[in-house]
């Protein structure tokens, strides 16, 4: 891992204190952003992803704990940041997209005004005309007649509100946008349209983009690389080609064989049997190990660590057989084995 | 009473709702076309898709079907009794005979309710069984749903449970009464991928094994192609197309199935999706384009498609399209 | 039930809710053992050994809180005062809120045309003076307990019609209840087994808060003099002071009776707040 990173993370332990004790949410995890990629985030609710994305913009609720590791952006460490430090790299330099961004607008205001309030509030120096201005060409970029500025949020349908909210996130033209589920509410038309503008944006603003989401499909389509995260840890990370198409965790290989395909062959949907892991008590070994169906006895005690092979990272005890791992996946039988089991 | 081979027959299905807008002096009366003109079949064992993009009326088609709303306009039959007709006891025996699985198991499991209580509410609504027979049937359900062991889950509130055995408790609340008619709106989109195939899978061998009738409302044709045999494309009220699914997705007919199909991204990152075939959004149901519902976004819009609104025509075995396009060569 | 249960293991956790708490148990156990804690008859005139009255006399280690005018003892009035002040408070609260909730839930259930009417009445009702109200009502029907009773009542149920009644317009809207209605549950089924428990907390709210109120219009009436002439209220004490024209000499006769109307108003206050605060729904899923 080079220092071109934009963004490191190493090693990071972000807990929240419960009365039943720490849940280790996001748990060890190391990660390394490189300049101008887009980044897809995958993992199942309550895997830790979104908890991952608030540690980088110090959003977390004060029962989050840090315990160990660091964050570094653009050089700088700032895993110690308070949230009023954070302030001058919030939204400047990493903007976020939240789930629900679409009720991010505040009804009251013209979604101009909002804009122009968002540019002004970090670059003092701008006029309102030019704020305006920049505001309009970026309305343009995503897509949206710049005379609807003057409109406000309750005159535009989801999908637009959505695009001006990606629109207000690029303004400041961010080193890192992080998009945590940016259209997982949106129908399939206005879902491809949005993946599209993303997808132009990030080619025209030669920034970094974090796309955090449950669908691999939407990673599969924006996203140069991709993390896999389950139970609080990284499971693969690698470029999305590697590890969409031949995945070496056992996780990554039961998410892609419970993907609905609508255009190749109609393959039997295989789900991976049990529930995530408990993060209070988390297994002692490989967190994916109580749903894995080749677990072994080494899985059940020593945590994996990241290994590389070809161009992506994987922590899995068996990653040497992922090939002969990959064909055995493709069969339902191995996987129900585990649920009768 | 005609000779009914459907479990579940509507025919032109409407309903409109008013709705006044304009100034307060200026009172002019919209009516919103929410569903204009739905007819569709389901037979026993059999479960057909309805899909769509949100606002084209498929969850309004499916509280139709449940009598949950008045009709404005069509006729609804259930076992060739029209549902609209019901009253009193008939309406309690439909309510007994036709389920509905929500979207969010989140929000259609009471609270309040543990498991047990769950399931034995609808039980005791229509006085089934006593106490002991109550229970004998709670547990076989619950194991039928694969909430196995079933005494460990029996007390357990719904904050207590995964996201998939919520939508578990919620299936087999709808199956306990052994329904004729069951209605999944989006049975798995709020769930995990990674537990969505178990979910849909135990739908597809319930509904087979209990000979019922279903109607899966979902925006994912992915996933209808793996639950429904036959699939209806709604589009702003009306279907446009109905067929096999198979061959809906293999054939492309009406150009509103293309776009959809061709919108959706997918998980192969050299396979790009395609959005040259549908502009912008879908219209309000108030403001329906004249002639063909979809000539506004269609891409291969003709001049008739303006003025004139399609009739249906049939293209293949069991397939027909509401499109201009197949009119002429085929009638 | 199961919502008192829950209600009383939400205020253990709030140090404001303990006090509150606390404060109301205190008055409680006052009340009941009040014939055994109050020295003297709150009525007997005291005579000193010399057999002169005593008149306005200053606490001592005899009468606690001094006496009245008429030599009465003030501590044993403002004991067995605390009675009337608890069942007033507390009847009235429980009629309030159980009137109050069942009429939400009936105008938010059916909406329509049943609610507009309900809630036309419930602005109706906004629109009546509070105490001049109660004064005519007590002035017609004669002064008595009952009486005060069913003018708080007949007041107060507008609040807590309402709120529960917004409570339920939201409610009514959740899949769980149409979940019900698809399963064919009546609808008095559904109002009282799907829809009431999950307002319950809000209403155990308003029984706190409604006694509070309650009991600090009680002692309005019996200051302004209608009160129920046979009980002794705290209310009455403060117009029997008024009236001698005692209050700025004999500041003993005024401030106890005081001091129990605002901390037992307090404690209802108290609880409330904090359990609304804690027990607010929306926190407590998911």
């Amino acid at each position: 891992m080079t220092n071109s990173a934009i963004l490191q993370i190493d090693h990071l332990k972000m807990h929240f204190k419960t009365q039943a004790g720490y849940v280790r949410s996001v748990d060890d995890v190391s990660l390394s952003l490189p300049h101008n990629t887009n980044l897809g985030l995958v993992g199942e609710s309550g895997c830790g992803k979104t908890t991952l994305m608030k540690a980088l913009l110090k959003i977390l609720p004060p029962t989050c704990h840090h315990r160990g590791g660091s964050i570094t952006f653009d050089g700088t460490d700032i895993t110690d940041y308070s949230y009023k430090q954070m302030q001058a790299i919030r939204w400047n330099k990493i903007s976020m997209i939240s789930q629900s961004a679409m009720n991010a607008l505040d009804p009251a205001y013209r979604i101009g005004e909002q804009i122009v309030e968002t540019i002004r509030i970090h670059r003092r120096s701008v006029n309102k005309k030019a704020a305006w201005d920049h505001a309009a060409a970026y309305f343009e970029m995503v897509g949206i007649n710049p005379d609807r500025l003057k409109d406000y949020p309750h005159q535009f349908s989801g999908g637009m509100k959505q695009r001006a909210v990606i629109a207000m996130a690029m303004v400041l033209e961010p080193d890192i946008i992080i998009a945590d589920e940016p259209t997982t509410a949106l129908d399939v038309v206005i879902q491809a349209q949005i993946l599209e503008r993303l997808k132009l944006l990030q080619e025209k603003y030669r920034g970094s983009m974090i796309i955090v989401t449950h669908d691999i499909s939407v990673v599969a389509q924006t996203c140069s690389l991709v993390a896999v995260m389950y139970g609080g840890k990284l499971m693969e990370v690698g470029p999305v080609n590697q590890v969409l198409k031949s995945p070496n965790h056992p996780y990554a290989m039961g998410l892609k064989n419970a993907f609905p395909s609508l255009l190749g062959e109609k393959k039997s949907l295989i789900s991976i049997p049990g529930s995530p892991p408990d993060l209070i008590h988390p297994p002692t070994g490989c967190r994916f190990v109580e749903r894995c169906p080749f677990e072994t006895d080494k899985c059940r005690v020593q945590v994996p660590e990241m290994q590389p092979v070809d161009s992506s990272w994987t922590a899995c005890h068996r990653l040497s057989e992922a090939e002969a791992l990959r064909q055995e996946a493709e069969d339902e039988n191995i996987w129900l084995k585990k649920e009768t089991a | 009473m005609i000779e009914e081979n459907y479990a579940v027959r509507a025919v032109n299905l409407e309903k409109h709702f008013p709705v006044s807008s304009g100034g307060f002096f200026n009172r002019n009366q919209q009516v919103v076309k929410a569903v204009d003109g739905v007819s569709l079949e389901i037979s026993k064992a059999e479960t057909l898709g309805l899909a769509g993009e949100s606002g084209c009326g498929k969850t309004t088609t499916s509280k139709l079907l449940l009598n949950l709303y008045p009709l404005t306009g069509g006729k609804a039959y259930c076992n060739g009794v029209d549902i609209s007709t019901l009253k009193g006891k008939d309406l309690k025996s439909f309510r007994r005979n036709a389920q509905m699985i929500f979207q969010d198991p989140y929000e259609s499991l009471n609270p309040r309710f543990n498991v047990r209580v769950t399931l034995e509410e609808p039980l005791i609504i229509h006085k089934m069984g006593d106490e002991a027979e109550r229970h004998q049937r709670i547990i076989s359900i619950m194991n039928e749903v694969g909430l196995k062991p079933a005494e460990q889950f029996l007390e357990r509130f719904p904050h207590e449970l995964s996201g998939g055995q919520r939508q578990r408790v919620a299936i087999a609340r709808a199956l306990i009464l052994e329904p004729d008619f069951l209605i999944a709106d989006e049975p798995v989109s709020m769930l995990d991928l990674s537990i969505r195939a178990g979910i849909l899978k135990l739908l597809q061998k319930l509904i087979e094994k209990k000979q019922i009738a279903g109607l899966c409302v979902s925006h994912d044709l992915s996933l209808l192609r793996y639950l429904c045999k036959r699939t209806a494309i709604m589009y702003l009220g009306r279907i446009v197309e109905t067929g096999p699914t198979e061959s809906l997705i293999q054939k492309r007919y009406h150009p509103y199935t293309e776009a959809l199909l061709d919108a959706v991204p997918h998980p192969d990152p050299d396979k790009k999706y395609c959005l040259d075939k549908i502009k912008g959004e879908i219209p309000s149901a108030s403001n329906i384009p004249e002639g063909c519902r979809f000539s506004s976004r269609c891409f291969k819009a003709m001049e008739i498609c303006f003025h004139q609104p399609p009739r249906p025509v049939v293209v293949d075995e069991n397939h027909w399209v509401e499109c201009h396009l197949y009119m002429s060569n085929r009638s | 039930m199961n919502a008192v249960s829950e209600f009383f293991s939400v205020i253990r956790k709030d140090k404001v809710g303990m006090i509150g708490m606390i404060l109301f148990s205190f008055f409680l156990i006052i009340a009941l053992a009040a014939p055994y804690i109050a020295p003297f008859d709150p009525v007997e005139m005291q005579f000193n050994e010399l057999g002169k009255l005593e008149r306005l006399t200053p606490p001592n280690s005899t009468y606690l809180f001094g006496t009245t005018s008429m030599g009465r003892d003030i501590f044993s009035q403002v004991v067995m005062g605390s009675r009337v002040a608890i069942l007033v408070g507390v009847i009235s609260a429980v009629c309030v809120v159980f009137i109050g909730t069942n009429i939400g839930l009936i105008a938010g259930y059916y909406g329509g045309k049943v609610d507009n009417a309900i809630m036309r009445i419930v602005d109706i009702i906004y629109g009546i003076p509070f105490l001049p109200f109660a004064l005519i009502l007590v002035a017609v029907m004669g002064p008595g307990i009952i009486n005060i009773i069913i003018a708080i009542v007949l007041i107060t149920w507008r609040n807590t019609a309402r709120i529960i009644r917004s409570q339920v317009l939201s409610i009514k809207q959740r899949m769980f209840v149409e979940a019900a209605r698809i399963s064919g549950a009546s609808n008095f089924r559904i109002m009282y087994k799907y829809i009431a428990p999950n307002v319950m907390p809000l209403s155990l709210v308003y029984v706190a808060l409604s006694m509070g109120y309650g009991i600090m219009t009680e002692a309005s009436l019996s200051f302004l003099g209608y009160g129920d002439p046979t009980l002794p209220s705290w209310g009455k004490i403060l117009f029997e002071c008024y009236s001698s024209q005692a209050m700025f000499i004999a500041w003993w006769w005024m401030i106890p009776p005081g001091l129990a109307i605002l901390l037992l108003v307090l404690s209802g206050f108290l609880v409330g707040r904090s359990y609304e605060e804690i027990a607010n729904p929306r926190l407590k899923e998911r």
